[in-house]
């Protein structure tokens, strides 16, 4: 039996709360919901929606060659970007932890491009990828490159120069690695050196495995983004050439707000959702294996 | 229509906190016009709407700018949540079928009708059937839309050519006035083909069979117009010219390639006028029409009553029109065979900001009152030439206003071509159009067999026409 405090606490706790209950409630589970009714149904974004079950995830897989595309284009993306953020932030965190003079410096030039908006970001971009003008292209000329690469032109480099630009942004996932490093605790680098350990084997044996939960980290909230891979492909390619930069969210995209297929777009959704869940679980079940938390024993 | 309340409160809520609500008790009715235009033709809106609120003290009209692409993509979540304004221009001609054949639109025949106005004799041809949809009228509009190329005069005189009279000459000009370095990499490039929507119809084909219902992708003369674009591979690699062009700024910027001289033809509209006079005044440039194929197809005879009030000058010709009867300097056209002692008849697609009033607006009436107004000729007038656009209306052909500028002169005539044509009016187009962009792409820079292409397009097409007439049938 709840005293009469109690009562009072637990309402007066409701109340203070209720700002974010109802956000919750109305932007965020309803629309959730409401996308999975629509998923089911034939739906333009206007009329009433149409109970049809599972026929858009039927259409997608059997007639959208464009869904398999933008598929592909996307898994492309998460498989090459996933560990080249990660190796590229974690190298500019090794170089940032050195005690060199002027370290506050090269920090924040590198920290810097990852704060610029995305779509700033990606036209200095198309300046800098032009095949015949620009910065890129004009230094492998000088390196002696006779044929370099046409870039966001051409359908086989448009989604590497995509991640070649996105190495600029690492300086985010770089800072959350230079704190984890900045914690390993010297003691141990100490005790190793005592035993012997070269640089290799102090990073291989100490630093590693004392990182591997931003390292999770990070390879999570990667995967998620590199899913959700959109404004640069809107803003510089518009999913060209050929198709080549056509990813599962700009697809969906399209198909909610130009085609007036809502139901296939949530359809579209759903299915990214899955597979966004099983990589992450994947990704979770593995970590037993390879993440040491402080404290344990292996 | 049966809504989710919770969907459709959350609009209104949205809606009434960006738009605002109508009628304030006892003073005059106020109804919202959401409009995509923005800076000067904005200001132009504005100047207007405070003459017609002095004009008229029981309405006052209340604009509201949306912005870009989102503005447009708003107009849907409105729709959806039955919480519109009560006029918008932020609808292309495109999309009109797309929401008239979901009866979101209000049919404008009867207001039409009540006010003694008739389309069909103020409207140019193209716009008579772009503002129907199955019959009926939808929509208004203020402006219409050319598109022609602009040739620069000195780097044809340097190359030693002269407009193209046909589409393979066309393409020889562009060979002739392009330029390579040492290196292989281009100085200077002629004419880059793009837009197969329009191409088609310059070529004599459709993408939609109106009288048949049916869809006609794989038409044997858009896969003639397909080719001859994918032709000009044969002397640029379509990817080179690709990264050429984009290694300058836009085409409406200070470092647009016609602009500084890297293009020698620009396929644009009658704004273009605007943006050379701007941006690069010294260059000397004439225009032509989109020129046809050489041998005549079929489907181009149609050209007799063209209205042309130069049609007596070109009598008698031989074989050649010259435009400069029209005022500018547009060079050569061929008449085709049917159209032999009459003026020709350019081809140009029409796609336009129109003017709905949606079904469930507040202010039906009102809307209509100032809808009604700002579509008459004074009005019409004032806005197109403050922002170099076309007026529709066939009452102003003869308008000093749009006889001054030759460039602005001649896109009258072609605006007023019976061979300038407007969306098919077909729920799907505005998706049958963004993969038109896409066979495009595929044949011309992903060098797959235009036949190919479009036949794939015709099959896909066709599945998704039958499957949206079903939808919308229901």
């Amino acid at each position: 039996m709840s005293t009469r405090a109690e009562r009072t606490r637990l309402r007066n706790g409701l109340l203070f709360a209720a700002p974010w209950i109802i956000g919750l409630t109305v932007f965020y589970a309803y629309p959730i919901l409401a996308s999975l009714y629509y998923s089911l149904c034939s739906f333009d974004g206007i009329r009433t929606p149409r109970f049809v079950g599972l026929q858009n995830y039927r259409n997608l897989v059997t007639q959208d060659d464009l869904f398999w595309k933008a598929l592909f284009n996307t898994i492309y993306m998460v498989l090459i970007g996933v560990p080249l953020s990660l190796l590229a932030g974690l190298g500019a965190a090794l170089l940032l932890n050195q005690k060199v003079k002027g370290m506050a410096i090269y920090r924040t030039v590198y920290y810097l491009p990852s704060i610029t908006p995305v779509v700033a970001n990606s036209i200095l971009w198309l300046w800098l990828l032009n095949p015949d003008i620009g910065l890129v292209n004009t230094a492998l000329h000088h390196l002696g490159v006779a044929k370099p690469p046409g870039w966001l032109a051409d359908p086989f480099w448009s989604k590497p120069a995509m991640l070649v630009m996105g190495l600029w942004g690492v300086g985010g996932g770089m800072v959350i690695y230079l704190a984890a490093l900045q914690n390993v605790p010297v003691a141990l680098y100490e005790a190793a050196s005592l035993d012997g350990a070269g640089v290799t084997s102090r990073f291989r044996h100490v630093t590693l495995p004392m990182i591997t939960p931003v390292i999770l980290f990070n390879v999570i909230t990667g995967l998620i983004g590199f899913f959700q891979y959109f404004t640069e492909a809107y803003v510089m390619t518009n999913g060209g050439p050929q198709d080549s930069t056509t990813f599962y969210a700009f697809r969906l995209f399209n198909r909610a707000f130009q085609d007036f297929q809502m139901g296939s777009a949530s359809a579209m959704a759903w299915i990214l959702f899955v597979i966004v869940l099983a990589c992450t679980l994947v990704v979770f079940k593995s970590s037993m294996r390879w993440v040491y938390y402080g404290g344990e024993v292996q | 229509m049966r809504k989710n309340w919770i969907w459709r409160w959350a609009v209104s809520v949205a809606a009434v906190a960006t738009a605002g609500c109508g009628a304030k008790a006892g003073g005059p009715v106020e109804i919202v016009y959401w409009t995509g235009w923005s800076s000067n033709e904005l200001d132009s809106q504005q100047s207007l709407i405070d003459a017609f609120n002095k004009s008229h003290p029981d309405i006052r009209v209340r604009l509201v700018g949306q912005y870009g692409n989102s503005g447009y993509q708003k107009v849907r979540i409105a729709f959806a949540g039955n919480a519109t304004p009560d006029l918008m221009s932020t609808v292309w001609a495109d999309e009109l079928a797309s929401y008239a054949q979901r009866g979101v639109l209000e049919p404008l025949d009867p207001y039409l009708k009540q006010s003694g106005r008739d389309i069909d004799k103020e409207y140019v041809p193209s716009l008579r059937t772009s503002l129907r949809v199955d019959g009926k009228v939808y929509a208004l509009a203020v402006t219409t839309n050319t598109q022609f190329i602009v040739y620069n005069r000195d780097l044809f005189a340097q190359s030693n050519q002269q407009p193209p009279a046909d589409a393979d000459e066309l393409r020889a000009v562009s060979k002739a006035c392009t330029v390579t370095g040492p290196d292989g990499g281009l100085v200077r490039y002629g004419y880059l083909p793009s837009d197969l929507r329009t191409w088609a119809y310059v070529f004599g084909g459709q993408w939609f069979d109106a009288k048949k219902g049916t869809i006609t992708a794989n038409n044997a003369h858009n896969v003639a117009a397909l080719r001859w674009m994918a032709s000009f591979n044969q002397f640029v690699d379509p990817m080179r010219a690709q990264a050429f062009q984009t290694s300058f700024g836009s085409d409406y910027s200070a470092s647009g390639p016609f602009f500084v001289g890297k293009f020698a033809m620009w396929q644009t509209g009658e704004w273009a006028s605007m943006f050379l006079k701007r941006y690069a005044p010294d260059i000397k440039y004439g225009f032509f029409a989109l020129p046809g194929p050489p041998a005549a197809p079929d489907t181009l005879g149609t050209a007799g009553e063209y209205p042309s009030p130069f049609q007596k000058r070109a009598r008698g010709r031989s074989r050649e029109f010259d435009p400069a009867a029209v005022g500018g300097d547009p060079g050569r056209m061929r008449i085709h065979a049917a159209d032999a002692g009459r003026a020709p008849a350019p081809v140009s697609y029409v796609n336009g900001s129109v003017f709905v009033i949606p079904e469930a607006c507040p202010h039906k009436r009102e809307a209509w009152v100032f809808l009604n107004w700002l579509t008459q000729p004074a009005q019409v007038k004032a806005f197109c030439a403050k922002i170099h656009n076309m007026p529709p209306l066939l009452s102003l052909d003869n308008d000093p206003a749009f006889n001054e500028d030759p460039m602005t002169r001649f896109a009258v005539w072609v605006s007023r071509s019976p061979r300038a044509v407007g969306p098919p009016g077909i729920a799907i187009w505005p998706e049958y159009s963004a993969e038109i962009t896409r066979a495009e792409d595929a044949a011309i820079r992903g060098g797959q067999d235009p036949q190919a292409v479009l036949d794939d397009l015709q099959r896909r097409m066709t599945r998704e026409y039958k499957e949206s007439v079903e939808d919308l049938g229901r």
